[in-house]
């Protein structure tokens, strides 16, 4: 029953007391969205706490089956348990995500630049106004992607403090901005696309661009997803 | 309470680290029973704690057991020292306020 961090939680328990206590940590780990090791790691920090709960109750006198279920009594529905872990570990993806978006932007933005610039002879300056005009639209997505990205950054750490950002709304904005990186990738490879159409055979720039975008995107589109999962999951 | 609930998790950790359950333990024992959480509360408390850089989370193995202790960050420190300021300084107005007995200067 249950993942690998049930089993790390429970070896030290009594037969009488393990029915209860399994059954909680199952109901916990269903309901607790997340990462396979970041549900682990938590149902087994939960898992230890049932533990000493028991143990301080077996110390009072009760039987282990009726400590079991003191203990368990003591934490609460594992599902509203599930929803408040839900919330800190959007928050933490929330500021992973827009870190990684706000520190690959400028490269990824610098490697797209020079591909263009390469192909078309003109200076950096002139070619940054060409493709701006050619894909307004990209304007309007950096526009909106790049606060939403920073605000990401202040689902964790000192910004967290400081700015008492709600995590559920730092896991939102991370779920925009990894959206918006993915229309602002694929909509980069599809001005290449079209741009190479006129010009000489690309290079390993344009090469090299696409495959950082398609990486990136994928990552992107996986982490829009799983912030907007946390999102709903928590409480 | 709700509201000071980071303060007073702060609070426990003040003395060294101490593990989920124990925090529990201490805010019971310190209070004197006043303040008897739910332990679910606790351990999505640490971890927002732990998120804002105030504690700091580590795991530690020992007789055969693997157990997650909190510590007080340099920040979770300061933070403390400005929670307890704030306190202060509300509740000695609550209670001078509280303490007037009906000797309210009325206005003019």
């Amino acid at each position: 029953m249950g993942g690998p961090g049930i089993g790390a939680a429970l070896p030290r328990l009594a037969p009488a007391a393990r029915p209860a206590v399994e059954q909680y940590l199952a109901e916990f780990e269903r309901a607790l969205p997340g990462s396979r090791r970041a549900k682990a790691a938590i149902v087994a920090e939960i898992g230890d706490g049932l533990l000493a709960g028991i143990e301080e109750h077996e110390d009072r006198g009760a039987a282990p089956a009726h400590a079991a279920e003191l203990a368990v009594a003591e934490f609460g529905d594992p599902r509203d348990l599930a929803a408040d872990f839900a919330a800190e570990l959007a928050g933490a993806t929330a500021h992973r995500v827009g870190l990684a978006l706000v520190g690959t932007g400028p490269v990824v933005g610098l490697i797209w630049l020079a591909t263009f610039a390469a192909g078309s002879g003109l200076s950096w300056r002139d070619e940054v106004a060409s493709i701006w005009s050619a894909i307004p639209a990209y304007t309007f997505v950096l526009l909106l992607v790049v606060p939403a990205a920073m605000l990401a950054t202040a689902g964790a750490g000192p910004a967290a403090r400081r700015l008492r950002v709600d995590p559920r709304l730092a896991a939102a904005a991370a779920s925009f901005a990894a959206a918006g990186c993915v229309v602002g990738d694929a909509t980069l490879i599809t001005g290449l696309v079209a741009v190479s159409a006129h010009r000489a055979a690309p290079s390993w720039l344009a090469a090299a661009a696409v495959c950082v975008s398609v990486i990136r995107l994928s990552i992107a589109a996986a982490a829009a997803r799983r912030c907007a999962l946390l999102r709903a999951a928590a409480a | 309470m709700k509201g000071h609930l980071d303060g007073l998790l702060m609070a426990a950790l003040e003395d060294g680290p101490r593990h989920g359950y124990a925090v529990m333990e201490a805010l019971r024992t310190g209070s004197g029973g006043t303040f008897d959480l739910p332990t679910g509360t606790i351990y999505p408390a640490l971890h927002r704690l732990e998120r804002a850089g105030l504690v700091a989370g580590s795991w530690s193995t020992g007789n055969g057991r693997k157990r997650r202790f909190y510590k007080l960050t340099a920040a979770g420190r300061r933070a403390l020292a400005e929670e307890r300021a704030t306190w202060h300084e509300f509740s000695t107005a609550v209670s001078t306020l509280l303490d007037r007995g009906g000797t309210w200067a009325a206005r003019a």
